[in-house]
This record gives structure tokens, C-alpha cells and sequence, in this order.
């Protein structure tokens, strides 16, 4: 085995440090990830755009820079992916949609400049669902996404590219959008470590199509917490072109990962968010048992409206509102569409964001404010609450087109019980964070997720990698 | 007619309006069933939500986590 065919499993740190040392060269990085990337991308279909040429003039600066003795840190030469939704300057951007099929942006992200500045190498531009609207990965205008784990199944989405990719070693590192759970939906069955930060800790500037703002967050899909923490720390803080950034110190994560847990209070919700398969459930039990041996207490904390039968009936209409009757139309009228240049699910969905009173949204609104009184009421009782990523795993393709999940047997909709776990972190914009916990019996891991206080993904990114360090699901890999 | 009939009738035009004024073009008939369906889940979830105390909150659409929640 040579060098190269090692790297592309390797954690962030010690890839860094390898370039660091001159061990190894961006140059060779980039070349190995592009070549996996020429090898089993045909097949898994997680990248729109392979961005050969540009990755590797930035790889070959980024190698004359390091060898001037400028290191910028710890992302300096590592190759990272982007959901399609992120625009680049001069690379076509699609959002996943026949409208934007030839649009090629003219600015970048301000996620994309952040990563340029840290010395990241972008390598390509990442399968998603049309406009991030949903998280049926199988119904993709570019096709659909194999899940590396078992292919069979789907990824889910509506980050599945970028899931998909960085869970087969085609990149470091991914970033995408979660509006409703799109990073750690997908980041779950991959067997990542995927981040969704406080709502306004990392800026959205350049987003296709522009941020659904109360409930979008850019977040981020790695291999283990540790290089989660390392991305983060390069793209969080304020920018004074999105204006629902925070003006809050961003802290040292790196410095947060301790390993020391002891003390810290798990809290369960009562009741549970939704359904729990029983694989599931004992997963998660036996990952609580993990951190109660690394000293965390345990307790039942009261959110009786953070159950998906409302969690999901405040989400429909805020995503309607804001993001299918607003953003997506801003959107159509800014390329000259029509509901035509629409996937089949998108065009449903605009019409209804359309049709529904502005009556519905405001009473969503209204019930947001109580779930969040709700959550706040809680944290003052613990530190973080822990519960499964997802109801179960293993969602087929027929699963994904039917729009339907099975739980133990009973089927629950995907767009509503199915994405509890997942979318009461988009409505209070509370920190969450999915690591692997086991795996189910299809043979796709199983997320465990950590949730925290507003602007505290310190303390979330200890939890996750103090359990990281006890356990070992994280640094399994798919065979490919 | 029947109510269902009237109701399907009446948002299709809704529809139709809104797709022809805003953007042009005709809705596809065969997509006003799922219309038809996610709107019915909308009213669903609103009488979900009519279970909740909400007479004196306000509706606001960006809570400030940074100011203290």
C-alpha cells in the first residue's frame, strides 16, 4: 500500500501535520483525493462538479506557499468538499436545479472565502437535493446518491453529496447547508460527525438559493469531532454582509477537547422527540452508558412541545413562508424561471408555499417562541440532551421516493416524524452535533445526537469527542 | 358539486392565477393532487398547534440568541 492510498482516511490533524512536516505535499494530497475521487465517483454519484483544475493550481500555491515557510494552519493544503449550493466564483453552481444548470457565480461564499483564507483546497462542488428543500436523496435531478456504507440505500439528504463523499475518503472534509436537519440527517447514516452550529455563528452570504433565515445554518460533515472542530473554528464569526450573524467570540475548540466530561449533565427530553426503532434506541442507551461512565449524570428534562407533531407543524409553514413562497420565488424571478424549471417535489412545494395564509406562518412563529422557552427552561437543569439522529436507519431508495420510513415496522412520514430529531434544532437554532454510535442490521451506522446551549459548541464538541475517545465507531470505514 | 370537488376546483385556480401572474406558465395538473395533500397537512398541523396557549405570544420571526433567549 502506498503512501497515497493512505491519506485519504487520515484525521485532519495528522494530515496536517504531515504537510506541516513537508511529509507530504498538497500537491500529493490533492492528486490522491482526485484520483479516488476519478475511481468511485462514477458509481456513488456524490459530486456535480469536480473542480480538477482549480484544486490543483491552489494545491501547487498552496505547496509554493508552505515551502516559503508561510503555514496557515491546520487546513492549509487539505482538499474539502461543497454542497452545490454553495456559490464559487467562476465554477458553475447548480443548487441542484435545471435552472441554475449553467450559472456560474461571480463571489464567493463567505463560508468559501473563510475556507480559501485558511489555506483549504476545494475539490468540488457536491450532490444535493434541489435547493436543499428536502432530504429525499434518491429523486436528485443529478441523479441519485449511493450511501458508500451499503448502496442499496441512500444517504438521505439534502446534503447526501457531501455525506456520501467525505464517508468514501473523496475528501476531508465537506460543508453544507441544514435547514431541516440536512447535515446530520445524512451525516448519520454515513457514520460522520456532523454539525450544525448556533444560528448565526457562521455567515450564509452566497447561498443558493439565499437562506431560508430563521432556520438555515451552514454546517459541517467530517470523520470525527476533532476535525469538526478544526472547520468551524475556521468559518464561524461574524460577517458584516449576513446580518443574522452574532457578534459572539468564537472560542478555541480545539483547546475545548479536553476528554474530561466528568460532571456534565445528560438530559433526556420527556417525552421523546418521536418514534424510536429498537435498534436505535439501543444504540443510543448504550452510548449514554458511555459518557455515565466518563462521569456525566442523567436526567429526564420536560419539553412537552418538542415532539414532531409539533415540532413538524411549526416547521412546514415556516419553510413554506420563508424559504418556497419567498426565497425560492426571489429566486425564479432573479433567473427568469418558471415553476416549470422546477423538480416535480419543488414545484408542489412552491405552490403551496403560495397558497397558504400568512396566518399559519404567524402561528408557527408564535409556538417557536414557547418550544424555545421550553428548551431554555431545561438547559438551566443540564448541560447537553442526548437522543438518537434519527427515528431508524436504512432508508431505500423505494423508502425515499415514497416518502415514508419504517419503524419497527410501522411507517411514519418522512417529512414529518421522521425528521423530529432533527428539524427542533432548526427551529430553536440551538447547537447539535450527530456521532456514530453503532450500527443497524442493514450494516449503516447509527447517529447518536448532542445537543447544547445557545453559542456553546464547545461543550457539545467535548461531549461528542470524549465519547470518540472511548469508543471506536468513527474510525470504521466503509469498503469500497 | 361536492365540497372536496369545490375545494379542489377553487386552489387550482388559486393556482393557476399565481403560476400565470407571478411567473407564467401552467401549474401540471397531475401535481395539484400533492399540492392538494401537503396543504391538508398544513391545516392538520395548524390544529396541532391550536392545542398550545398561544393568544398572548408574539410572533417573531428572528428570536435573538445572542442577547439571552
Amino acid at each position: 500500500v502506498s503512501t497515497t492510498d493512505l491519506l485519504h482516511y487520515l484525521p485532519i490533524a495528522d494530515l496536517s501535520e504531515l504537510i506541516r512536516r513537508r511529509a507530504t505535499s498538497p500537491v500529493e494530497v490533492c492528486q490522491a483525493y482526485l484520483d479516488r475521487v476519478h475511481r468511485l465517483d462514477g458509481t456513488l454519484n456524490s459530486f456535480i462538479t469536480v473542480m480538477k483544475d482549480e484544486a490543483m493550481e491552489a494545491a501547487r500555491a498552496a505547496e509554493a506557499e508552505i515551502r516559503r515557510g508561510t503555514y496557515r494552519g491546520p487546513l492549509h493544503g487539505v482538499p474539502m468538499g461543497l454542497k452545490d449550493g454553495y456559490a464559487v466564483a467562476g465554477v458553475r453552481t447548480t443548487g441542484g436545479s435545471r435552472l441554475l444548470e449553467r450559472w456560474v457565480p461571480d463571489y464567493d461564499h463567505a463560508v468559501v472565502e473563510r475556507l480559501r483564507a485558511a489555506g483549504a483546497i476545494i475539490i468540488g462542488k457536491q450532490n444535493m437535493h434541489e435547493f436543499a428543500y428536502s432530504g429525499i436523496a434518491t429523486e436528485l435531478l443529478y441523479g441519485p446518491i449511493l450511501n458508500p456504507w451499503n448502496q442499496a440505500y441512500s444517504p438521505g439528504g439534502s446534503s447526501g453529496g457531501s455525506a456520501a463523499a467525505v464517508a468514501a475518503g473523496l475528501c476531508a472534509a465537506a460543508v453544507g447547508t441544514d435547514g431541516a436537519g440536512s447535515v446530520r440527517r445524512p451525516a448519520a447514516p454515513c457514520g460522520l460527525s456532523g454539525r450544525k452550529p448556533t444560528n448565526g455563528r457562521v455567515s450564509r452570504r452566497g447561498q443558493v438559493p439565499a437562506p431560508q433565515s430563521s432556520v438555515d445554518h451552514p454546517g459541517i460533515l467530517t470523520r470525527s469531532v476533532r476535525d469538526n472542530a478544526l472547520v468551524l473554528q475556521a468559518v464561524a464569526g461574524f460577517d458584516p454582509g449576513d446580518a443574522g450573524t452574532a457578534r459572539v467570540p468564537v472560542p478555541d475548540y480545539a483547546a475545548a477537547l479536553t476528554g474530561d466530561v466528568k460532571g456534565l449533565r445528560i438530559g433526556i427530553p420527556k417525552p421523546a422527540y418521536g418514534p424510536i426503532s429498537r435498534e436505535v434506541g439501543d444504540a443510543v442507551g448504550r452510548a449514554i452508558e458511555v459518557l455515565q461512565g466518563l462521569g456525566m449524570s442523567v436526567k429526564q428534562v420536560a419539553l412537552p412541545h418538542a415532539h414532531g407533531a409539533y415540532t413538524s407543524a411549526m416547521e412546514a409553514p415556516v419553510l413554506s413562508a420563508e424559504g418556497h413562497a419567498t426565497r425560492l420565488h426571489d429566486l425564479l424571478v432573479e433567473h427568469n424561471g418558471t415553476i416549470q424549471d422546477l423538480g416535480p417535489d419543488l414545484r408542489a412545494n412552491y405552490l403551496v408555499g403560495r397558497l397558504m395564509p400568512a396566518s399559519f406562518y404567524l402561528t408557527a412563529l408564535k409556538a417557536r417562541q414557547v418550544l424555545l422557552r421550553e428548551f431554555k427552561a431545561a438547559f438551566a437543569e443540564v448541560d447537553v440532551i442526548v437522543t438518537p439522529m434519527s427515528p431508524a436507519q436504512g432508508q431505500t431508495a423505494a423508502d425515499d421516493v415514497g416518502n415514508r420510513i419504517d419503524v419497527d415496522g410501522k411507517s411514519i412520514e418522512y417529512a414529518g416524524l421522521g425528521r423530529a430529531f432533527a428539524i427542533v434544532y432548526n427551529l430553536t437554532g440551538l447547537p447539535a452535533l450527530t456521532v456514530p454510535c453503532g450500527f443497524s442490521t442493514v450494516g449503516l451506522p447509527i447517529g447518536v445526537e448532542i445537543a447544547g446551549r445557545p453559542f456553546d459548541e464547545a461543550t457539545v464538541f467535548r461531549v461528542g469527542d470524549a465519547y470518540q475517545g472511548a469508543t471506536d465507531w468513527h474510525t470504521r470505514h466503509p469498503s469500497l | 358539486m361536492e365540497h372536496a370537488q369545490k375545494k379542489e376546483r377553487g386552489m387550482m385556480e388559486l393556482a393557476r392565477r399565481l403560476t400565470e401572474q407571478l411567473l407564467g406558465g401552467e401549474p401540471d395538473a397531475a401535481q395539484m393532487e400533492v399540492v392538494l395533500a401537503r396543504f391538508d397537512d398544513l391545516v392538520a398541523g395548524q390544529k396541532k398547534l391550536h392545542e398550545m396557549d398561544l393568544a398572548n405570544e408574539e410572533p417573531v420571526v428572528r428570536h435573538s440568541l445572542e442577547t439571552g433567549w
